[in-house]
């Protein structure tokens, strides 16, 4: 018998509903209300590459009934339609996150806005390209295990060749040996496809989790990736390589905390350290000891305390007061 | 072809006779299997059905997608193990499972070939048969009058009657609410959103029919079952030439599954990781695939065999729903867990009444006791799943605990059918008009099936399934193989009936 734990269950969203992105790109959305509080804040989160809206869902869990939550496929992922050529830009994902905000967030509400990995992409994205929307729809935000440059640079995927030296700290930036690699190696889907399933699954999770990842955490994360249709994975690989939105983040101007675990290898937390002290409203930097890159699937207690507590502070309080007095 | 003009056909009109001696009620399997035993034995057999033509269980479910679930070569009379043999077409079955209309062609097929058409009267209800104690009759009540007879079998099926949910709101939808077992023809779904209710036997074979019709289609899902790979094929022309041999390679294959279900459930993790390996092909989706892991042991409930079940919840029009439904409300399906999805039309895959027969209500033993009464203290009990002590001369095929669960039911109904031609067979040697078991033989009988039913995985599975009753009683299920079965209905053992003589 195989009894899945109950955290790892989907919860049946209240609503589902699928809004179309300006360059047509359908996006599937879910609407999670908790019962009986109309006036629940509302916390909408954005997942990254290769993953989909089941990727929230020990965090959707933890915050059931507490806040009213968005959770929408990234285009080319899960449900969503397939992304239209030209689509895979930084830019189209903020335009979906726009028309899914439009769809779901209503006039008078707020939203925190929650981004992990590519997901965090999308949100300093949308900053950049609708300040409007994000003054008047965007209470806080989060932004959960990403980076905004230097990515495949700063990785740390490939192990042994070109290995810094062993007093260099972490996440020094890779030689060009490395680098060639790391693109190699992160670009590619058709090698994972023609591996054995069994090396597939134990590549996907070396990359993506670390070592504190429980079984059960390792499967659903490899099942989730290898879901991964391999256009979407290939074309949006290609975009993260040249991907620089640091010029985007001043433009964040709404109290905004950084989370990272301190293990991971795809955004490492260099990333995290130059955002949070890039940040025009910081509202802390969350560091999770030992996690890896799917921090909300390895620490939904952490990332869901984090948009709690960002989805129930005063929007008004000043932005020191948004610094949370202890970091996990 | 005017089916009332129909020679070889079942009648449709005409008075009913004033006596016969074997009434048989219902013209499903079990009903043309007993106007075809009992009548090449000698007897003189009226079988009465409700309906306005035969094939029971394969006249009602006329759903998209409706087939059979035990390999065709199987799933037939032994005395008619193909197509060939009754519709004179030339070819054998033309799939491993086939789907309805072939198995109602078939049955229509039985009846024609073996001149059971005078036999068969359709159009007839039975309201209510009584035990006449001092006539040694049964006094039956139809919809066309009264008639009496000296014996009577119940072939009614074990499920006829369709179960709709105990939710309210049914009436108030405001749009088509259809059974699976009520399908009326000519449907269409086509373009509409669809909620599917049960995700049982009958869903998993419509689900992949409407799943490609429907714009959009919700599945409610009270518990996910176990599915095995199908299989299904079209067979090759040549297989007919060998019927009898596929009907042993499949009886044998089936029969297999026998002492797992039954002795050592534990030994069904084999087939669970089949089953796992199955769905992680087909759905791809972590999170979806959580929703559909059964936590139960595989045989639980019964084991699904589909294909295409798990490609349609994977497409983008189709969502499940991991909840049972709690009420309609106008134009809409609330589940349990308090999702509402608007829909325009509710198909109901939600079974039968099993544990609770209807027939069971119209029928009265000696001292007028309605047979639901007298099970109602105990659950259905039966003596060799066939007779009732306090009910002579009364027959129940497909009765109580002779289900089965891992292999052909038409298999089980011609072993009761043999059990009931050998005490037809005895009583006209020993000139008894009226036999019924004794309260001792039942109740032996009843406590041996019950203690056999302990080790089942249907009791052990850690699952709620239709082979229990309201009271948690597995009165369903043959806890045993199809052989042990034929082998205790061979004969009738005369000492646990008491018999009246002329």
């Amino acid at each position: 018998m195989t009894a899945v734990p109950a955290d790892f269950r989907p919860p049946t969203p209240a609503r589902r509903l699928t809004v179309t992105s300006p360059d047509g790109a359908r996006i599937a959305v879910q609407v999670h209300e908790p019962a009986g509080d109309p006036d629940a804040p509302t916390a909408v989160l954005v997942h990254g590459w290769t993953l989909s809206a089941n990727f929230w869902v020990r965090v959707v869990h933890r915050l059931a009934g507490q806040v009213r939550m968005v959770v929408y496929d990234q285009r080319g992922h899960g449900r969503s339609g397939p992304v239209p050529d030209g689509g895979f830009t930084a830019a189209a994902l903020a335009d979906d996150l726009a028309a899914v905000l439009a769809a779901t967030v209503p006039g008078d509400r707020t939203a925190v806005v929650t981004g992990h990995s590519m997901g965090g992409m999308a949100l300093v994205a949308f900053a950049g390209r609708y300040p409007d929307a994000l003054h008047r729809q965007v209470r806080a935000a989060l932004l959960a295990s990403t980076g905004l440059e230097q990515l495949l640079g700063r990785m740390t995927v490939v192990p042994w060749v070109g290995r810094r030296p062993a007093n260099a700290p972490d996440d020094a930036a890779s030689g060009p040996v490395r680098l060639a690699l790391t693109r190699r190696a992160l670009g590619d889907a058709r090698a994972l496809h023609l591996m054995p399933l069994r090396l597939a699954r134990a590549t996907l999770v070396r990359v993506a989790m670390s070592r504190t990842a429980t079984p059960q955490e390792r499967a659903y994360a490899a099942d989730l990736m290898l879901a991964c249709p391999q256009r979407t994975y290939e074309g949006f690989a290609r975009a993260l390589a040249e991907l620089d939105l640091a010029g985007d983040l001043p433009r964040l101007d709404v109290p905004t905390r950084v989370l990272v675990g301190t293990a991971d290898r795809l955004t490492p937390p260099w990333h995290a350290r130059r955002m949070a002290a890039a940040l025009p409203c910081p509202a802390g930097l969350v560091q999770v000891a030992g996690a890896g890159h799917l921090t909300p699937l390895t620490a939904p207690d952490a990332v869901a305390a984090a948009v709690l507590d960002l989805a129930r502070r005063d929007r008004e309080a000043r932005p020191d007061q948004w610094v949370p007095r202890t970091h996990g | 072809m005017d089916a009332s003009q129909d020679p070889f056909g079942p009648a449709r009109h005409g008075a009913l006779p004033r006596h016969v001696p074997v009434l048989v009620i219902g013209a499903g399997f079990a009903g043309i299997g007993a106007a075809a035993v009992l009548g090449r034995a000698g007897y003189d057999v009226l079988v009465l059905e409700r309906a306005d033509g035969i094939g029971g269980t394969w006249r009602d479910n006329r759903y998209p997608g409706c087939a059979c679930d035990v390999p065709s070569a199987l799933y037939s009379f032994s005395f008619a193990p193909s197509p060939r043999a009754t519709t004179g077409t030339g070819g054998g079955w033309s799939r491993r499972f086939a789907a309805q209309p072939e198995i109602l062609a078939y049955l229509d097929g039985v009846v024609r070939r073996l001149g059971l058409g005078r036999s068969i009267r359709c159009g007839v209800e039975v309201l209510a048969a009584a035990w006449d104690e001092a006539a040694l009759v049964w006094r039956v009540t139809t919809d066309a009058g009264t008639l009496t007879a000296d014996v009577l079998i119940s072939a009614c099926g074990a499920l006829s009657e369709p179960a709709p949910p105990q939710v309210p709101g049914l009436d108030a939808f405001g749009g088509p609410v259809l059974h699976t077992a009520r399908w009326t023809p000519g449907t269409d779904l086509t373009g509409l959103r669809v909620a599917v209710v049960g995700t049982g036997a009958s869903a998993v074979q419509v689900v992949p029919e409407l799943a490609r019709r429907a714009a959009e289609l919700v599945v409610l899902q009270r518990t996910p079952p176990w599915i095995l790979p199908r299989h299904d094929r079209p067979l090759p022309r040549g297989r007919a030439r060998a019927p009898r041999l596929a009907r042993a390679w499949a009886y044998t294959r089936q029969e297999l599954l026998e002492p797992a279900l039954v002795h050592r459930p534990e030994l069904l993790a084999v087939a669970e990781r089949h089953a796992l390996a199955h769905l992680r092909r087909q759905v791809p989706d972590p999170g979806l695939r959580a929703l559909l892991t059964p936590g139960y042991r595989l045989g639980c409930k019964r084991v699904l065999l589909s294909d295409d079940y798990y490609p349609a919840l994977v497409r983008d029009t189709v969502e499940l729903v991991p909840s049972a439904l709690a009420r309609l409300e106008p134009g809409a399906v609330v589940s349990a867990d308090g999702a509402r999805r608007a829909v325009d039309a509710v198909v109901l895959a939600t079974g039968f009444r099993v544990s609770d027969p209807p027939i069971a209500h119209r029928v009265q033993g000696r001292d007028g006791v309605l047979l639901a009464d007298a099970w109602r203290p105990t659950g259905m009990q039966a003596l060799r799943g066939t007779t009732v002590t306090g009910f002579p001369n009364l027959f129940l095929l497909t009765g109580p605990n002779t289900g089965s669960a891992h292999t052909s039911m038409v298999h089980v109904i011609e072993s009761q059918l043999r059990y009931v031609r050998d005490a037809l067979d005895v009583m006209r040697e020993r000139d008894v008009v009226a036999i019924e078991p004794t309260a001792a033989a039942q109740r032996a009988w009843t406590e041996d099936v019950r203690r056999r039913m302990r080790s089942t995985v249907w009791a052990t599975g850690g699952c709620e399934s239709w082979y229990a009753d309201g009271e948690g009683r597995l009165t369903a299920l043959w806890p045993g193989s199809s052989v042990r079965l034929r082998l205790r209905t061979r004969r009738l053992d005369v000492r646990e009936y008491r018999a009246v003589r002329r």
